[in-house]
């Protein structure tokens, strides 16, 4: 059976989540940007992608400021 | 993901030949390709191969030579899998791949190799077509140089990654070269592929170039050239400054000066009160009397340029010439009648003589008596005419002429002299006033003389702030687009700051997903560890190793019982297959999304080991395809793999004119317990 990859683990001891607590870094941040490349993913062009990459990193910015 | 369908066109034995896999799930997942020696099952394997990897796939195909020039091989591997009935002429050989399952449903690979008449396989002519999606869509890929990358990558995040390929497309010679060989390397790859490091590496990289794409956005505002013009700009500032500074000290300096010129103007204007008025009345007086005695000597000069010669000639050679043009009209008055006149005689002499004879010489004495009467010349008459030229109307007009000058234009000339002589006088006599009025102020002489000074200095204070003023404005023709595009460029650079913020918090977050898989790796690797000892202890009777290790670095260890690595002691041919394929299981158990295809992988294992070894890697779930030859699966074999067994197609070889060719036929599906 396939074990759960590190995206797919939410345990907060789990190796993904700790690495972005110690860097200030939002997990959930990290799975959008890891989601938007496996959207395109085929896509050789990968049309879109640097543009959702302004959008997830912006709506990170924002939530921290708020 | 199952491999559902081949094709094959001019692919060594294969003219054109369709290989339909019968369904399998998860449940009911082994196939068996089964053919005799030499009926084209390895060329199924290696359709497989090379139509997912191309170039890439040489050294997982047994077969072919790969040495140091592996483009070489490709290419003397391909020539050599053209179909041999395509020989003679140009011709192209594929192979296509459709899959089901996995996260687009289906998918279809065709790859194309195009050959010259000669059989030489034309390298840059590769083609690649890929489709996917309910609708068969089909995936943009960039011209060659670049499509054998892109389609690499595709094949890597879609299918199957290609160094993982080997733990699930193997036959039993590449079996024995990967249990001998160091798998570092390769361990630590399944061991990321288990927690989704390909994409995690695919995300980090494209994070990268990601931020490098914003970060060269953002140097379009470019540092270097917004510090150059600031540079100049400073520059430029600092002589503007100081040419402001000057032009406003000498505005400065202007100012006394004016104030002290206009002081002066004051003093002078009080000094003189009346007198001042009536110095400048004065000084107005012999102005207009100047104007008039311009205006009379004008006058004068044209009365005098008109008739010059004649005015000056004087009255007595007028009156002499007038004389004389009147005598020399009466000369000829007198002229004219003499004609008449002795007209008139002859005519009398004729009449006279006519009558009867006369005495001699009577018609002489009668013509001295005619001319003596009739013909003297009157008083005041020309002896001779001078003025030969002048017609009688020409002498008339110059004598009327003549007769005009005489009688005004020495009048009129002499008037003018005497007007302008006494208007000389009258300014001689005003400005010996005004002299005598200045010379009577000897205080507003020094005023004035000061008025002047001051003035002087104030046209060069003039003079040099003009010159400054030009100076700035040509200064600053020179600084205002510097300002414009250093605003410019600052603007640019402070809608791009998001943009640079972004690109480091991408580069943050790529690094967080290396990390993180760097730290989850050991724990992978001792998970896989796991799975290789159990897959290990599933298949191998003697159970000689207790426990597999996988270090941090990827190294492998067979443990026994008392924590030997038997790795490194002599080990059976089937005990070191056995392995191979503990770690093949593991992975496939790890990361169950291709098919297993394996190629008689079962010459070195005896039948308890054969059949450990299927009923582990059936159990395994994934699609499994076994190309075997009638002796390597006996029906004990098929009937122990139980409801997991999916069915069978066989592939025979025929001769056809003469050609050997391979024809694939469905011999059974899901016949369970034949």
């Amino acid at each position: 059976m396939k074990r759960p990859g590190l995206l797919d683990s939410h345990d907060p001891e789990g190796e993904l989540e700790v690495v972005c607590r110690a860097r200030g870094l939002s997990p959930d941040v990290l799975r959008t940007l890891v989601h938007a490349v496996r959207s395109r993913a085929g896509q050789l062009r990968r049309r879109g992608l640097f543009d959702q990459f302004d959008a997830t990193l912006d709506s990170a910015h924002e939530g921290e400021a708020s | 993901m199952r491999l559902q369908t081949v094709r094959l066109s001019n692919w060594k034995g294969y003219r054109r030949a369709t290989l339909p896999l019968p369904d399998t799930t998860d449940d009911r997942n082994v196939l068996v390709i089964r053919g005799a020696n030499g009926a084209g099952k390895t060329s199924l394997l290696e359709a497989v191969v090379l139509g997912l990897f191309g170039r890439q796939g040489l050294d997982l195909v047994g077969r072919a030579a790969t040495g140091d020039r592996p483009e070489l091989s490709y290419d003397a591997f391909l020539e050599r899998a053209l179909n041999t009935g395509a020989h003679g002429r140009e011709a192209k050989v594929s192979v296509e791949l459709e899959f089901a399952g996995g996260e687009h449903h289906q998918l279809s690979l065709k790859r194309t190799w195009h050959f010259s008449a000669g059989g030489r396989h034309r390298r840059d002519d590769e083609e690649v077509t890929i489709m996917m999606g309910a609708d068969w869509d089909l995936v943009a890929l960039p011209p060659h140089p670049e499509r054998e990358e892109a389609v690499r990558e595709f094949v890597g995040r879609q299918i199957v990654p290609r160094n993982l390929a080997p733990f699930f497309i193997f036959d039993g010679e590449h079996l024995d070269r990967l249990a001998g060989k160091n798998l570092e390397a390769q361990m630590r790859s399944a061991a990321e592929l288990v927690l989704g490091g390909p994409e995690l590496r695919a995300t980090a990289a494209d994070l990268r170039a990601y931020a490098r794409d914003r970060r060269r956005d953002a140097r379009a505002s470019n540092d270097a050239a917004l510090d150059r013009l600031r540079g100049e700009a400073n520059q430029l500032e600092a002589s503007e400054q100081a040419l402001m500074q000057r032009v406003e000290s000498a505005a400065a300096a202007i100012t006394p000066v004016r104030g002290a010129r206009d002081e002066l103007v004051r003093k002078i204007g009080a000094l003189h009160g009346d007198s001042y008025a009536s110095f400048k009345a004065l000084f107005e007086e012999r102005e207009a009397k100047a104007r008039e005695r311009a205006a009379c000597q004008d006058n004068l000069r044209q009365t005098l340029s008109v008739d010059l010669a004649l005015a000056l000639a004087g009255g007595k050679l007028r009156s002499a010439a007038q004389a004389q043009i009147a005598a020399e009209a009466l000369r000829d008055q007198w002229v004219a009648g003499q004609e008449n006149s002795w007209a008139r005689f002859d005519m009398f002499r004729d009449q006279l003589l006519s009558s009867g004879p006369v005495e001699t010489g009577l018609a002489s004495r009668l013509r001295t008596a005619w001319e003596a009467v009739w013909n003297q010349a009157p008083d005041g008459c020309a002896t001779e005419r001078r003025h030969t030229h002048l017609g009688e109307a020409d002498r008339h007009l110059v004598a009327q002429h003549l007769a005009t000058i005489s009688a005004n234009s020495g009048i009129q000339i002499a008037k003018l002299a005497r007007e302008v002589e006494a208007l000389d006088k009258a300014v001689d006599d005003l400005e010996d006033r005004i002299a005598r009025q200045r010379g009577l102020d000897e205080q507003s002489q020094s005023l004035a003389d000061q008025l002047r000074a001051v003035q002087e200095q104030i046209a060069q204070l003039e003079a040099q702030r003009q010159v400054d003023v030009q100076a700035l404005d040509q200064l600053r023709l020179t600084l205002s687009p510097l300002r414009q595009e250093i605003g410019r460029l600052v603007g640019h650079a402070v809608t791009h700051a998001p943009m640079l913020r972004r690109a480091e918090e991408a580069e943050l977050y790529a690094s967080a997903m290396e990390a993180a898989l760097e730290a989850a790796l050991p724990r992978s690797l001792a998970a896989l560890a796991d799975d290789v000892t159990s897959a290990y202890r599933a298949m191998a009777h003697k159970r000689v190793v207790e426990n597999v290790r996988i270090a941090a670095d990827g190294s492998i260890a067979l443990l026994d019982g008392v924590g030997r690595d038997i790795r490194r002691q002599d080990a059976s041919a089937g005990e070191t297959q056995i392995f191979a394929l503990s770690l093949m299981a593991a992975v496939s158990a790890a990361y169950p999304l291709f098919p297993i295809l394996m190629d008689t992988p079962f010459a070195r294992l005896d039948a308890d080991h054969r059949r450990n070894v299927l009923k582990h890697f059936s159990g395994l779930g994934v699609q499994l395809i076994l190309l075997a030859h009638p002796a390597e699966l006996s029906p004990d074999d098929i009937s122990a793999l139980g409801d997991r067994y999916a069915g069978e197609v066989q592939v025979r070889h025929e001769l056809s004119d003469g050609e050997s060719v391979s024809r694939i036929s469905v011999a059974s599906e899901a016949v369970h317990g034949a």
